[in-house]
């Protein structure tokens, strides 16, 4: 009998193969990172040895020092992959480092004074290029044989030689003396790794199977050089001389980085077709160090930079860790590339680096003003190189394939372009038709352009929400700007895409009508439009609860893991944007219980969807947890701080509903109408209002049709946030606010769409109601953007425009309340402006405008203090003209 | 086609939560307590002629709305049906009575009543002295009756037929109504109880695909047969509906029979049996399947039959010996036919705020009375939802609220003493439109419409709009009700029914 044993122990991290490839791959890093120790310790020798302007001199012959080593790196990959015919290829390689020697030696009195070095600096150059490509070479053919001591060797030769002749002819010569060591340096490995060649046997040094992978294991890896180096080039070329200086600091921490891991690529490239063991310790070695690295850079950047470059690059110090973090994305691509080269995917490698340095390019030169900019530019490069290469060959069209199958399953093809060009409609409405920044916009931007850690402990003491948001205006700043169009740009996005996901989510809960309509209605729906128009973060909000919900119909229904996954990423993703996400999300864990309670009969299926339950918890919570502490922070600062009633926003319809006073009916009918058709002015929410009895028929027509569990889930997902700000409300009123529980409104519009679809049993009755409703929120659209007597339009933009085209040099705003600051100095940042109770610091001689909300002027608790401040300014001045714009008075005083 | 009432029927009026209906019968009348102690403040009092009417209706709405809620919370109730016994051996007189169906109406009951479990003895009493009738029993096999004269007609046919038959147990079928295999096995071991007078069973209605007026009145059928019968049942108050239903002959024969001198002979019937301490059975399970009004005029005739008989039996209810639970589930039954004056009063309130600024309450903004009424009125529909099992939609409110005419036609007739003729429901339906049959409706829609048009003329106040949003809403839902007799029957299987029925019976 045969017995059969499976090993089914439990899962390690590295197995005993990968772990014998960690000690080999160590010994060559090993000596890898001395050697960067022993450079960096002759760097600094050099520097105390050298005045600075000789050592500028000397820094400059490094630079182009590394330069010329730069398609070493590549013809070392090439070499470890398939050395081929060495013999021939060394030859070749001479002749060409020779040429390149002659030729900088040729024109070193040129360069030597447009560099503003010594022509003997440019001369030890010019001896340093025949050398440089074939030390790539010999070095790649030791990998290539695993000859392990010898590499070692031959990296240490290098800093070895640069220590022993540096210190001698630095002090003597100065920096041609160290340049001298330098180049010594570079012949002493070379040295070395020769003599590692000739010590392997002949023959094993030729017999390169592929020539054309050994010419694109060369490419790939010198494009990843370029990639490494040109953000570099572009920074002293766009960047101010600080500026420039500080990129370079990142550069060099980051470099140092990737020099770090730079030998591990080249010792898995013989190493993968036979040992998966070998591929799974690069991978895991390289990662290893962008980690390591990363942390320090996060936890210790600033002290990093001091110790290294001393005082005057704090500038970069935020920018450490993310620009560290790129660097170890190119290690890992790096290992990536040398993997599938080994593998023969040679084609896909160059496409990907391509792609990647091409994007890089691209980025850095359309976007890369500023140093963040370069960084980000830098991190997508990275990114997208890592990204490419760890996609299988074949892996996107299989995936393409895939999706095609996924998404004719989902709706058909008519359905999309539907869907594609409602979504663009969608964009277009937001587009066109906008208003002015409203106050909290305004401080949003003031906040984005603070320094990110700045934003945030603002963030943490005077705000009230969460920072994802924020630190999308922040990135959208630094790379594009202030204009409105840029700071509600995530807004208008997150409104047009709410259009596709509320076709998903109607079309998952009641099929394609309902999903069109709903989606049609989310084109023009007001409340929809208004907030995606504000540079805030409830339409992100509306988005996101909108796709969690539809990820948890899917996952409900079975759909699989990326249902479930999808849902933990979207509910984290909605606490991250507003706080008050947890309330939806409370009702969204009562549907699970639900569904849990339904399965009572099917134990193995209940089991199941239990513990898909749990893990998609738990990994949203671990999602959430980071943002936790500043939760906290802004809890116990709120509660600190005393809120000014007065210096709330106006809310719509306040007339109408009382919305001044407590939570009532009328409250919660004017929230109700506004989720559905908008904000409007007092005298049409009253009567919007006095249409409740069609509620009555709603609920008649309603009748007989409640009793799906699709509905009732949806319903719950929109009752219960309602009933909890209702609750909330009447504790404190100023939580009762329908944008706190936005993400019920598109929930809302399913549920209307949903109505109206189930309402009619024939077609053309059902397209006639669709159309009236779709109708009725664009007329509601229409009346909330350019009816001027919206009590939440405010046209601060008009305002300050009138007042900045009028002005001349000297005249002074003067605002009330104090939290128009922000805004005017938005949209009037080249003029004078104060609180009006600062109205005593204005010179009497200056032309004064007085600024004020309609509503603070016209409010009997508020309004005194405009009158008294008027009749401070009219005691030197007189009234010459005054004008109004939507909720926003002027004055406009001269002496 | 295959004829729907031999299609198995997908609907099942067992409860099956015990919870729900008593936490919303609960909930529902603290909540009808709470609008009514809002509305009957002094303070409330607007003009006292709008008042008083407005007062009436609710308090009667109410009244009808806690019957329903406490009925429905008693259906939680399980019978547990007795054993089979040996009442397989015993015969049983399986009636059918027939005026003037189409035969192939007919002849399916006849032969599914002929294949019934048990001993069966079918008889077709053939009032329409038709000789294929009695060619159809030859046929069969089935027993023919044929008596000279129509007195009393379906009544006086049962009677007849009475005379001539000697089983001791007598189940009664509409010609429309095929009964399943199983309906005496599950029926008969109920009546041989010494106590028990009959057991009665669900009137379904099979024909609701595809004809609105059929389904809207299966719906408003279904809310009967399912939580209002079983909580009658529960307070043994259950009444005899006239059709697939399971005496005791000597019951009927210690009250003489069906009394004649009613159009709902079946109701008075059941008044009797109880007065003289018997017992009535519900069984809410299908076992037969019949077919609904198809059009408007059958829909109104029948409904005008109910209402005339049941209202014109409230004095008799109010006079008779029964308990005060069992009289109170008549009136309640009764007096639901009173609810069409409920909505001539809704509609006219708007009407004559637009025209004359006269409101009924005095004091108090929207927003105190929606919080008042707001929580019965959604209870209410709470109820109907989730008691109707889906059954009961808006297109059965409308039917009803639309032909509130037929309710206050009845009140009037009974009213003045005018007795009223039975009338058989049409089961074949008429092709052609018949906007005859819902002409209060459509005048009422014109009313309504004039009126709200004049107001938003005058003003376009938010007092004005709310009014007018009244009005939309009474539009609406009397178009949904009446609309249905302004289209094609597309289930009419000839033209034969003359809108004429209407004023037949309503004369």
């Amino acid at each position: 009998m045969v017995e059969v044993t499976t090993d089914v122990g439990a899962p390690r991290l590295l197995a005993p193969r990968a772990l014998a490839a960690v000690r080999a791959q160590m010994g060559v890093a090993g000596a890898q990172w001395l050697s960067g120790l022993g450079n960096l310790a002759f760097a600094v020798l050099v520097a105390r040895l050298l005045s600075p302007g000789a050592f500028a001199g000397f820094g400059a012959f490094l630079g182009a020092y590394v330069l010329l080593h730069l398609p070493a790196a590549g013809l070392g990959a090439g070499a470890a992959l398939a050395p081929g015919d060495d013999v021939a290829l060394r030859r070749t390689l001479l002749t060409c480092g020779g040429v390149v020697g002659v030729v900088i030696a040729a024109t070193a009195p040129f360069s030597a004074s447009t560099f503003s070095v010594p022509v003997p600096l440019v001369l030890t150059l010019a001896a340093a290029a025949p050398g440089a490509a074939i030390l790539g070479l010999e070095r790649g053919i030791l990998f290539h044989h695993r000859h392990r001591g010898a590499i070692a060797r031959s990296l240490l030769a290098e800093p070895a030689g640069r220590l022993v002749l540096g210190a001698v002819a630095a002090s003597i010569v100065g920096a041609t003396g160290a340049a001298v060591a330098v180049t010594a340096g570079g012949y002493g490995a070379l040295a070395a790794a020769h003599a590692g060649v000739r010590s392997v046997p002949r023959g094993g040094v030729t017999g390169a199977k592929h020539p054309a992978a050994r010419t694109a294991t060369t490419a790939t890896f010198v494009l990843f050089a370029v990639l490494q180096q040109q953000d570099l080039l572009v920074a002293k070329a766009r960047l101010g001389a600080d500026a420039a200086g500080a990129f370079a600091a990142l550069s060099t921490v980051g470099g140092a980085v990737a020099f770090a891991s730079a030998t591990i690529p080249l010792a898995l490239l013989p190493e993968a077709t036979r040992d998966a063991g070998a591929e799974r310790a690069a991978l895991a070695m390289t990662a290893a160090i962008g980690a390591v690295a990363v942390t320090i850079s996060a936890i210790g950047g600033d002290e990093l930079l001091s110790i290294l470059f001393g005082a005057g690059y704090e500038a970069a110090a935020p920018l450490l860790a993310p620009y560290v973090a790129a660097m170890g994305l190119l290690g890992i691509g790096r290992v990536l590339a040398a993997r599938r080269c080994a593998h023969g995917e040679h084609r896909a490698v160059i496409i990907a680096t391509v792609i990647a340095a091409v994007t890089h390019i691209a980025l850095l030169v359309l976007v890369g003003s500023t140093m963040f900019a370069l960084v980000a530019a830098t991190g997508a490069a990275t990114a997208t190189a890592t990204a490419l290469l760890v996609v299988p060959s074949g892996a996107p069209r299989r995936t393409w394939q895939r999706w095609c199958t996924a998404i004719d399953a989902w709706a058909s093809r008519r359905d999309l372009l539907v869907v594609a060009a409602m979504t663009a409609i969608a964009g277009a409405v937001r587009m066109v038709s906008t208003r002015g920044l409203w106050v909290d916009e305004a401080i949003t931007v003031a906040q984005a352009r603070l320094p990110f850690g700045t934003m945030l402990d603002e963030l943490q003491a005077t705000d009230v929400h969460p920072p994802l948001h924020h630190a999308m205006v922040w990135v959208l700043v630094r790379v594009a700007g202030t204009s409105e169009a840029v700071v509600r740009s995530p807004s208008i996005a997150a409104g047009a895409l709410l259009v596709p996901a509320v076709f998903g989510l109607a079309n998952a809960l009641y099929g394609r009508r309902t999903g069109l309509l709903a989606g049609a209605m989310v084109c023009v729906a007001p409340f929809a439009v208004w907030y995606s128009q504000e540079a805030r973060m409830y339409s992100l909000f509306m988005l996101l609860a909108t796709v969690s919900l539809w990820a948890q119909i899917a996952a409900i229904r079975g759909d699989g893991r990326w249902a479930w996954a999808a849902y933990a990423v979207s509910t984290a993703a909605m606490v991250w944007t507003q706080w008050f996400a947890i309330v939806p999300i409370a009702a969204q864990q009562l549907v699970f219980a639900g569904v849990w309670l339904r399965r009572r009969h099917d134990h193995a299926a209940r089991r199941r969807f239990l513990s898909m339950w749990a893990v998609a918890l738990g990994a949203s919570l671990v999602l959430v947890l980071p943002v936790i502490p500043l939760a906290l922070d802004q809890i116990g600062a709120y509660t600190d701080r005393r809120v000014a009633t007065t210096a709330a926003p106006a809310q719509a319809g306040s007339a109408a509903s009382g919305l001044a006073g407590d939570v009532s009916v009328y409250a919660v009918g004017a929230n109700a109408i506004w989720s559905v058709v908008g904000y409007h002015s007092d005298r049409v929410m009253m009567q919007l209002a006095a249409l409740w009895p069609l509620l009555l028929l709603a609920g008649f027509a309603a009748l007989g049709r409640g009793r799906s569990s699709r509905t009732t889930a949806l319903v719950v997902c929109i009752a219960v946030p309602a009933l909890a700000f209702v609750g909330a409300g009447m504790v404190k009123r100023d939580l009762f606010e329908l944008r706190y529980f936005a993400g019920a409104v598109p929930l809302i519009l399913v549920l209307v769409a949903r109505t109206t679809t189930a309402a009619f049993a024939r077609r053309r009755s059902q397209v006639l109601a669709s159309a009236a409703v779709v109708a009725v929120l664009a007329i509601g659209l229409v009346d909330q953007q350019l009816n001027g007597a919206n009590p939440r339009r405010y046209d601060f933009e008009g305002a300050l425009d009138r007042i900045s085209t009028e002005a001349e040099e000297g005249d002074v705003i003067l605002y009330e309340p104090d939290y128009l600051a922000e805004v005017v100095e938005y949209y009037a940042p080249d003029m004078t402006a104060r609180s009006i109770d600062d109205r005593d610091r204005v010179s009497p001689d200056s032309r004064t405008w007085v600024l004020a909300t309609t509503r603070v002027a016209n409010d009997e608790s508020t309004s005194v203090r405009v009158g008294d401040a008027l009749a401070d300014l009219e005691r030197e001045r007189t009234v010459v003209d005054e004008f109004d714009v939507p909720n926003v008075h002027v004055w406009e005083l001269r002496s | 086609m295959t004829d729907p009432r031999l299609l198995t029927p997908d609907w099942d009026p067992r409860p099956t939560d015990s919870v729900r209906p008593l936490v919303l019968a609960v909930l529902g009348t603290v909540a009808a307590a709470i609008y009514l102690w809002w509305l009957l403040r002094p303070s409330r009092i607007g003009n006292p002629l709008l008042y008083g009417p407005l007062v009436i209706v609710e308090v009667f709405n109410v009244s009808q709305a806690i019957g329903f809620w406490i009925t429905a919370a008693r259906a939680r109730r399980h019978r547990r049906p007795p054993p089979l016994g040996t009442f397989a051996a015993r015969p049983v007189d399986v009636f059918i009575p027939v005026y003037d169906e189409p035969l192939p109406i007919v002849e399916p009951t006849v032969r599914a009543a002929l294949a019934l479990d048990g001993h069966p003895r079918v008889w077709i009493l053939d009032d329409g002295k038709r000789d294929e009738l009695r060619a159809l029993g030859t046929r069969t096999g089935a027993g023919y009756i044929r008596r000279p004269g129509n007195d009393g007609a379906k009544a006086g046919n049962i009677n007849h037929a009475l005379g001539h038959t000697d089983a001791p147990f007598v189940a009664v079928l509409d010609c429309d109504h095929v009964p399943r295999h199983d309906f005496l096995t599950k029926t008969v071991p109920h009546v041989t109880d010494h106590t028990v007078a009959f057991a009665q069973t669900p009137q379904y209605y099979a024909n609701t695909d595809g004809q609105e007026v059929a389904a809207a009145s299966w719906g408003q059928q279904s809310l009967f047969f399912g939580p209002i019968a079983i909580g009658k049942d529960a307070a043994d108050a259950m009444f005899c509906c006239g059709t697939n239903v399971v005496f005791r002959r000597d019951a009927l024969e210690s009250v003489g029979g069906f009394p004649t001198e009613s159009v709902t002979e079946d109701f008075e019937l059941s008044i009797g049996l109880h007065e003289q301490g018997w017992r009535s059975i519900y069984v809410p399970e299908v076992l037969a399947v019949g077919l609904g009004p198809v059009d408007m005029a059958g829909y109104v005739s029948q409904q005008l039959r109910w209402a005339r008989g049941c209202l014109s039996a409230i004095p008799r209810i109010v006079r008779s010996r029964l308990s005060p639970g069992r009289r109170l589930h008549y009136l309640l039954s009764s007096g639901f036919f009173l609810t069409g004056w409920t909505f001539l009063v809704y509609m006219t309130m708007p009407v004559i705020r637009l025209t004359t600024g006269a409101q009924p309450i005095a004091t108090g903004g929207a927003d105190q009375f929606l919080v008042a009424f707001l929580p019965y009125f959604g209870l209410a529909l709470a109820t109907l939802a989730a008691m109707g099992g889906g059954s009961y939609g808006f297109g059965s409110y409308s039917l009803l609220f639309a032909n509130w005419w037929v309710h206050v036609s009845a009140t009037v007739a009974v009213l003045r003493g005018r007795p009223g003729r039975f009338v058989v429901t049409p089961k074949d339906g008429a092709a052609r439109r018949q906007p005859r049959a819902v002409l209060p409706a459509l005048v009422c829609i014109a009313v309504l419409v004039s009126v709200g048009a004049f107001g938003l003329l005058r003003d376009r106040s938010p007092a004005t709009i709310n009014n007018v949003a009244f009005l939309a809403l009474h539009v609406s839902v009397l178009w949904a009700g009446a609309s249905p007799a302004l289209r094609r029957s597309t289930g009419a299987a000839s033209d034969t029914t003359e809108t004429a029925d209407v004023e037949r019976v309503a004369a």
